[in-house]
């Protein structure tokens, strides 16, 4: 069994000061070495770009970053918890075949750069990236081809899987929330939230993705859903191009649309119990802020929690 | 094995302003900091850029390593060579800096080298 290496990012009094340099101490071949390298980040605004590009990696030693669950967003961007910040693309995977990135908060904030907040570039290497809980932000009034998370290149039968991730406002003429580029990447994309995104939320050029229980929401220029989709289930969709007829045109109430919180409302009718549950087959039974899905799941990032107000009626047995 | 991905040695990792409280890791034996007091940020970013092209086949930027730039560790002088390994920092006196350092900008530039031209450093910072 491989050992685990766990190092902190952390403005002081860490490890590391971030994850760039994180990348750069621990980088190496996990397979020879036996190791899973495992970057914990903290509270703070990372602005340095990080490439993983080096590495050698299997499905059973990899690389993970993650924020751990008192240093986790709860739902909504947060500027008190890990962030990255800034240009171009914040998180660029190009070499390095098991990612599994976790929790994190990028806010890709170039009005000029034709990149993604996090994109997969492995040329022949084939790759199984994981992308989980994390809130992609973009920018408003850009031009340019900006993504939430892109798979631009790998080896035959790369994988690319998302789930209970936030992706909002890539709100460029060519803004894009999930995108599945090369014929080479078949992308799993489960109970994802995406909001606002100006070419298209789910969007395929090539290849394939395997939607079930996502949002779609917003103007797309090219529709919320672009592309061949495959095994797709109860994808809600605001205009008409949901894969799931029976799921289009459907708007979905959230705490604050205009406050990017994008918790289910609690007078939502469009997500609310109306998704397939475990589409995952075991991947996941959580929601995007660790709140445990039963029953009949909902759609999207988010399973609605019903806030308790007032005072509890309590039972008392008199003896 | 192509080891384009990988840092070598002088490569320039990471740039932070003056002050910045490093991390445990982020010293010897595996890293050392150049000091360059006053500089910006902005004005040293060159260094921590990738070398990357256009693929004129896929169309796809590629990176051909990591960094345009490397510091000629080998042929630093054994002084400077000295003071990193035991001390892992080295202060570089540049700009408007008038404090106690190591060296001179103008005695250190030529070893940072252009990977992608060939060069070493000429320029001011």
């Amino acid at each position: 069994m491989a050992t685990t290496n766990t190092r902190t990012i952390k403005t002081s009094g860490g490890d590391y000061t971030s994850l760039s340099a994180w990348e750069a101490g621990r980088q190496g071949n996990l397979v020879t070495s036996d190791y899973i390298e495992v970057a914990e980040c903290y509270s703070m605004s990372d602005t340095t770009l990080c490439t993983i590009n080096g590495w050698t990696t299997d499905a059973t030693r990899y690389i993970k970053i993650y924020t751990p669950a008192s240093e986790r967003h709860a739902g909504i961007y947060s500027t008190s918890k890990y962030r990255m910040e800034g240009a171009n693309r914040r998180l660029y995977i190009a070499g390095a075949s098991d990612v599994w990135i976790q929790g994190l908060q990028v806010y890709q904030s170039s009005v000029t750069d034709s990149t993604g907040a996090i994109e997969i570039t492995l040329g022949t290497t084939v790759g199984r990236i994981k992308v989980e809980a994390c809130i992609l932000r973009g920018i408003s009034n850009a031009d340019n081809t900006h993504t939430g998370i892109q798979a631009t290149s790998g080896g035959a039968a790369s994988t690319l899987t998302v789930w209970n991730n936030i992706v909002y406002d890539f709100l460029g003429t060519y803004g894009i929330g999930i995108r599945n580029k090369p014929a080479n990447f078949t992308t799993y994309a489960y109970n994802n939230t995406v909001v606002d995104c100006g070419f298209g939320c789910f969007y395929v050029d090539a290849g394939s993705m395997v939607p079930i229980n996502n949002i779609g929401q917003g103007t797309s220029s090219e529709g919320n859903y672009f592309g061949s989709f495959s095994s797709n289930a109860t994808n809600i969709s605001e205009d008409a191009s949901s894969p799931d007829v029976a799921f289009r045109n459907l708007a979905v109430t959230f705490n604050s649309e205009v406050g990017d919180d994008f918790h289910l409302g609690s007078g939502d009718t469009a997500a609310k119990d109306a998704g397939t549950s475990d589409p995952g087959a075991g991947l996941f039974s959580d929601d995007m802020d660790g709140d445990t899905r039963a029953g009949a799941w909902d759609i999207g990032a988010d399973e609605y929690v019903a806030v308790v107000t007032g005072n509890p009626w309590y039972a008392y047995a008199q003896q | 094995m192509d080891r384009s991905g990988s840092y070598k040695r002088g490569y320039p990792v990471v740039v932070f302003p003056d002050g910045n409280p490093w991390g445990a890791e982020e010293r010897l034996p595996r890293f050392v900091v150049i000091k360059i007091p006053g500089i910006p940020v902005g004005t040293f970013s060159k260094y921590i850029n990738e070398w990357r092209r256009l693929n004129p086949i896929t169309g796809e930027i590629e990176v051909l390593q990591r960094r345009r730039w490397q510091i000629r560790w080998a042929d630093l002088p054994q002084s400077a060579r000295n003071k990193l390994a035991s001390q892992g920092e080295l202060t570089i006196r540049a700009g408007g800096y008038s404090g106690p350092a190591d060296y001179s900008w103008s005695q250190i530039k030529q070893y940072f080298r252009n990977l992608e031209t060939g060069l070493d450093e000429t320029e001011e910072l």
